[in-house]
C-alpha cells in the first residue's frame, strides 16, 4: 500500500509517518528539568542549611576549643609599665635574702659559707680548710654596706689547718629569690676577676629586674564587660510575596449560592501590580558574648513596613466577595462587602500603600569572623516574634477583582526571620556598624482562613552603635 | 489524571502533575526535536529546554486550541531557536551538502517504519531539512517560515522543493517507497 503512491499524496505520507514517531527520553531529562524548576526552593534551603551550619561549626569551635588569651607584658615593657618611676630606685631597698658565698681554696675546696654567719663561724669554717696558706697580695680587710663581712686576719691559725688571708670568694648564683644589693662586699680582687664579678652583677641584674617585674610590676588589667548594648536603623525597601489563591475548595451544592470567578485561577502574584516602598526598623539589642566570637543577642525592634499597589478608583461602589477556606468541611464562609478600588479597571487610576506597623523581639547570634580589636567583620542571625501593632493596608478579593479592607483578616502575631552582615569599627569607647540585612516574614500576613498568602519581606542597610555596659 | 488536573496541578508547581505532563507528552516532543537535531543528544537539549519553557509559560495557555499543539509550537521554536544559535541557514552550503550525499540501495520490508522515513529526513541538509519539517509536517506557511528563519520566502519556497525532491530521491534508493508505475495507453489497449 505504501509502496504505490502519487506525488500529491507524498506530503500526507511524510507527515502521518512522522507524526507516528515517538522516543522516549533518558531519565537524566526529566531531573535537569525537575531541578531547573524547583532551584529556587533548593537555593533557598541549601542557604539556609548553609547558614545554620556555619553558625553551628563556629559555635561548635569556640566553645569546645576557645582561644586562650596570653598577657601581653608589651605594655609593661614599652614604658615600664608595673614597674613605678620609683621603681628602679627601689629595687636596691628590696629586701634582700642573703647570698651564699662559696669560699674556694687552691685546692679546689669550697665550701659554702653564710655572709652574714657569725664571725665564729666563718672562723670556724675557715678553719676547716686546709692549708697551704697563700698570700693575700690585699690584705683582705673586706669592707662593705650592710653586707660587709667581718675583718678577716691575714692569718688564721686554726691549729692543725690554717689559712693565711689569702681567700677567693666567689658569688653562686641566686637561689629562692636572693636578690642581691649592688653594696655586696668587694674583696680585693684581680683586674681578670673583676671583670668576671662584672659581668657576673649584670647578669644578676637582669634576673632581678625579670623576677621584679614579673612579680611585683603588673597591674591589673580592668576586666572586659560581656555585655554590650547595641542601639541601630535600618532604612529598608520593603515589599511583600503572594501565594495560594484559588486553593479554596467549594462543595458543588455551594456553587450556585456563592459568586464564583473561576477564570483567574494562577499565581496571585501575575494579577497585581504593586512594588516596593521605603520602611524602617529602630531597634536595641543587648548582646551578651558567650566567647571572643560569638555572642548571643536580644532586644526589642519597631518595624515599619510598606509597599504601593496600581489599583483603580470607580465611582459607584461594587461589590466583593472574599470566600474563606472551609476549615471543618462545612460550608466555606464568605465576606461580602462593597469596594470603590478595583484590580483590573475603573474610572481613574489610584496608588495604594499598604503599611504595618510592628514590634519584634529579636533573639539570635552574632559571629565574629575575622577583625581584630578595631576592625571586625560579623555575620548575625534572628528570629523575631512579632506583634502587629497596627496596620493600614487593602486586601485582595479572592476573584483578584477588587480591593476590601477587613481587620479581622490580618493575623496579629506572627514570625521574622533575619539574617546580616556588617562591619564594624572601634571609635573610642563605642563601636560603629554598617552593613546590609534581609528580614523575611515566615508566616502570612493574614489568617489562615484567607486563601491568599502575604509573606513580607525587606533589605535594608543596618547602621548603628553599640557599647560595651556593666 | 485528567488533562484539566495535570493542567491546574503544573499552575500550583505540584511536581507530580508535572511528571506527569511530561511523561504524557515527552515520547512526540521528542520525535519532534529528534527531526530537527544533529543527533539525540541535541535532541534532548531540546526537549529539556522546550519542557522548561512550557511549565513557565502554563499560565499564559489561555485554552484555545488544543493543550498538544501548544506544546509543540513551543518545542518548534525551541528548536529552531536553537539551530538558529548553532548555524546559519544558508541555500548555497546546502545546495553543496546535498550534492555530496550518497545513499546505498537497501531492500525495506513492506510496511514502511514512522523510523524510516524520519532517519531518511534526517539525512537531509540541515537547512532543507528544517523547512521541510516546518512545512510539511508542522503546517507553517513558507511566509510563517521566513519569518521564523530570518530568510527570503522565496528561499523557503525553493528550499522546501529541493528538500522534497531530495527525500523522494532517498526514499526510492532505499526502496522505501516507490514510484507508481507509468501507466502505456496502447498496452491498455491491448489488454
Amino acid at each position: 500500500m505504501e509502496r504505490n503512491f502519487y506525488h500529491d499524496d507524498f506530503d500526507e505520507l511524510i507527515k502521518q509517518k512522522a507524526d507516528q514517531y515517538k522516543l522516549y527520553p533518558s531519565d537524566k531529562v526529566w531531573k535537569r528539568i525537575y531541578s531547573s524548576l524547583h532551584t529556587r526552593r533548593r537555593w533557598f534551603i541549601a542557604g539556609m542549611a548553609l547558614l545554620i551550619t556555619g553558625i553551628l561549626f563556629f559555635a561548635g569551635k569556640e566553645l569546645l576549643v576557645p582561644e586562650t588569651h596570653i598577657a601581653s607584658t608589651k605594655k609593661q615593657n614599652d614604658n615600664g609599665v608595673g614597674l613605678t618611676q620609683d621603681a628602679e630606685k627601689d629595687k636596691e631597698s628590696q629586701i634582700p635574702i642573703t647570698p651564699d658565698f662559696s669560699i674556694i681554696n687552691p685546692e679546689g675546696n669550697t665550701q659554702k659559707v653564710k655572709e652574714d654567719e657569725d664571725k665564729s663561724d666563718l672562723t670556724a669554717a675557715l678553719n676547716l680548710l686546709p692549708a697551704p696558706a697563700i698570700d693575700n697580695p690585699h690584705n683582705g680587710e673586706l669592707n662593705g654596706g650592710n653586707n660587709s663581712l667581718t675583718n678577716v686576719p691575714d692569718k688564721i691559725n686554726t691549729g692543725t689547718n690554717s689559712l693565711d688571708n689569702s681567700l677567693i670568694f666567689e658569688n653562686y648564683p641566686l637561689v629562692n629569690n636572693v636578690i642581691v644589693s649592688e653594696n655586696v662586699v668587694k674583696p680585693d680582687l684581680t683586674p681578670d676577676a673583676e671583670t668576671n664579678q662584672k659581668v657576673a652583677k649584670e647578669e644578676m641584674k637582669k634576673i632581678n629586674w625579670l623576677k621584679e617585674n614579673a612579680s611585683y610590676g603588673i597591674t591589673k588589667q580592668p576586666r572586659k564587660s560581656r555585655f554590650q548594648l547595641q542601639e541601630y536603623l535600618s532604612p529598608t525597601a520593603s515589599f511583600r510575596t503572594l501565594s495560594g489563591g484559588g486553593n479554596y475548595d467549594i462543595p458543588k451544592s455551594n456553587i450556585q449560592n456563592i459568586p464564583i470567578a473561576s477564570t483567574h485561577l494562577g499565581n496571585p502574584n501575575d494579577y497585581v501590580d504593586h512594588k516596593p516602598a521605603e520602611g524602617l526598623e529602630i531597634g536595641a539589642i543587648v548582646a551578651y558574648r558567650l566567647t571572643r566570637n560569638i555572642a548571643i543577642k536580644t532586644g526589642l525592634q519597631f518595624n515599619y513596613s510598606r509597599y504601593t499597589i496600581e489599583a483603580y478608583s470607580s465611582y459607584s461602589p461594587q461589590p466583593a466577595t472574599v470566600t474563606l477556606n472551609s476549615v471543618y468541611g462545612f460550608a466555606p464562609n464568605s465576606i461580602n462587602t462593597y469596594t470603590n478600588v478595583q484590580n483590573f479597571g475603573g474610572n481613574a487610576r489610584e496608588s495604594l500603600q499598604n503599611q504595618y506597623f510592628d514590634l519584634s523581639a529579636p533573639v539570635g547570634l552574632e559571629i565574629k569572623l575575622l577583625g581584630n580589636e578595631k576592625l571586625q567583620f560579623n555575620i548575625a542571625a534572628t528570629i523575631e516574634p512579632t506583634y502587629l501593632l497596627n496596620r493600614n493596608s487593602y486586601l485582595l478579593a479572592t476573584d483578584y477583582s477588587n480591593y476590601i479592607k477587613d481587620p479581622t483578616l490580618f493575623r496579629r502575631w506572627n514570625f521574622n526571620g533575619g539574617i546580616e552582615a556588617f562591619a564594624s569599627y572601634k571609635i573610642g569607647n563605642f563601636r560603629l556598624q554598617l552593613g546590609p540585612q534581609f528580614r523575611y516574614q515566615l508566616l502570612s500576613t493574614f489568617v489562615g482562613a484567607y486563601p491568599i498568602k502575604e509573606n513580607l519581606k525587606a533589605y535594608g542597610f543596618k547602621i548603628g552603635f553599640s557599647k560595651s555596659i556593666w | 489524571m485528567t488533562e484539566e488536573a495535570i493542567f491546574q496541578g503544573c499552575l500550583k508547581n505540584d511536581a507530580a502533575a508535572q511528571r506527569e505532563l511530561y511523561n504524557r507528552y515527552s515520547p512526540k516532543m521528542l520525535a519532534v526535536c529528534y527531526r530537527f537535531g544533529h543527533n539525540r543528544e541535541d535532541a534532548e537539549d531540546m526537549l529539556q529546554e522546550g519542557f522548561i519553557k512550557v511549565f513557565s509559560q502554563l499560565h499564559t495557555f489561555q485554552n484555545k486550541g488544543a493543550f498538544e499543539g501548544w506544546i509543540r509550537k513551543i518545542i518548534v521554536h525551541t528548536c529552531i531557536n536553537n539551530l538558529k544559535k548553532n548555524k546559519r541557514f544558508n541555500e548555497s552550503v546546502d545546495i553543496i551538502y546535498a550534492s555530496t550525499i550518497q545513499t546505498r540501495e537497501e531492500s525495506v520490508p513492506g510496511i514502511v517504519q514512522a523510523k524510516q522515513i524520519v532517519e531518511c529526513i534526517r539525512i537531509l541538509p540541515i537547512g532543507y531539512r528544517t523547512v521541510l519539517n516546518l512545512y510539511a509536517i508542522e503546517g507553517y506557511s513558507h511566509k510563517e517560515i521566513s519569518e521564523m528563519l530570518d530568510i527570503e520566502e522565496s528561499t523557503s519556497r525553493s528550499q522546501y522543493t529541493r528538500a522534497k525532491q531530495m527525500l523522494e530521491d532517498i526514499l526510492l534508493r532505499k526502496k522505501i517507497i516507490q514510484k507508481p508505475k507509468e501507466k502505456i495507453p496502447w498496452l491498455a489497449a491491448v489488454k
